[in-house]
């Protein structure tokens, strides 16, 4: 009897690891998704700086649709020329390594820029790393879907 | 680095004699140890920002890519990504296994890289590629010739340095 409860304690030991484990990588993942939609669906939309400088590296860089490289100061550049945005995003995926973790999902973005309306529609493909606590957006680089 | 770490390494040996001749064995100990500690945290530390090394090693992986693709050498790909590999194919998302699948089926040399200067940052455990390449299709029917701008992301395991996320985008010609 003894030697069965010391087995179930062991068992018990060891279970609660991996579900402790799960269950981090669920919170981390609701947090970036999170993340994710407060940058493109509001901080961007509103040009939100200060939001942006928060989860924002110092060091970030964006690869646009087009190819184009931007720091983060190119990308407060960009959005002070834009009239309006508007971002839409579906089929979100987040893979953890660590205190790294990669956000993929599908976007499209209608925005006015000098009067003239455009549209962008594409994958886009975020490095995240979580500094003492707080994830940080590295970089983040945009491709557009043929599909 | 190495050269930070011998220099670092001989700063300890320096302070120990030299507590050696004042203080008692456990004292001595005590303070051997904690600089040994201070040493390697000094290390950890200076892997961090732009460690020549560390960006020298993530450079040879992304030729070691260029190659094994060029070569179909699947077996030397499967080591430098990642299981959990989010790569961004043409604009859609492909697995790991399916890249490998069509590196394998593609006739060798029959696009080529040529690529261009990149910036490896790198950040703890974390390396950022941004760079461009150049892609040439060879195939009699779709001659081309196009840019791509290009962000790589790989991670320090156990194992060392793999890839974890890999996409491109065409850059315009305006």
């Amino acid at each position: 009897m003894k030697k069965l409860v010391l087995i179930a304690v062991i068992a018990c030991l060891g279970l609660q690891p991996n579900y402790a484990q799960s269950s981090y990588a669920r919170d981390t993942e609701s947090k970036l998704m999170a993340l994710e939609r407060v940058i493109r669906l509001q901080a961007l939309p509103s040009k939100d700086l200060n939001t942006l400088n928060t989860f924002l590296a110092d060091e970030f860089v964006l690869v646009t649709v087009d190819g184009t490289t931007k720091s983060k100061q190119e990308l407060w550049a960009y959005l002070q020329s834009v009239d309006s945005l508007r971002y839409s995003m579906q089929e979100m995926i987040v893979r953890e390594h660590g205190a790294t973790a990669i956000v993929t999902g599908l976007f499209q973005m209608w925005g006015m820029q000098r009067g003239k309306p455009f549209v962008r529609r594409g994958r886009f493909v975020d490095t995240w790393q979580n500094r003492e606590g707080r994830w940080v957006l590295l970089a983040s680089v945009s491709t557009p879907t043929h599909d | 680095m190495g050269v930070a770490r011998q220099r670092l390494y001989a700063h300890t040996r320096l302070i120990a004699i030299h507590a050696s001749g004042w203080m008692g064995g456990r004292v001595r100990m005590l303070v051997v140890q904690m600089l040994f500690l201070s040493v390697i945290a000094n290390c950890i530390w200076a892997q961090d920002a732009s460690d020549p090394g560390t960006a020298a090693s993530i450079r040879a992986l992304e030729k070691q890519w260029t190659v094994g693709q060029s070569r179909n050498d699947n077996r030397a790909l499967d080591l430098i990504f990642d299981n959990a590999l989010v790569y961004v194919e043409y604009g859609r998302l492909v697995t790991k296994g399916e890249y490998l699948a069509r590196i394998k089926s593609v006739a060798p040399e029959a696009d080529q890289i040529v690529m261009e200067p990149m910036v490896v940052r790198t950040f703890g455990a974390t390396a950022i590629v941004v760079g461009s390449y150049v892609e040439k299709q060879r195939a009699p029917e779709k001659r081309t010739i196009q840019r791509w701008k290009f962000v790589d992301t790989w991670v320090y395991k156990k194992n060392g340095w793999v890839l974890v996320a890999a996409a491109a985008a065409r850059v315009s010609n305006q």
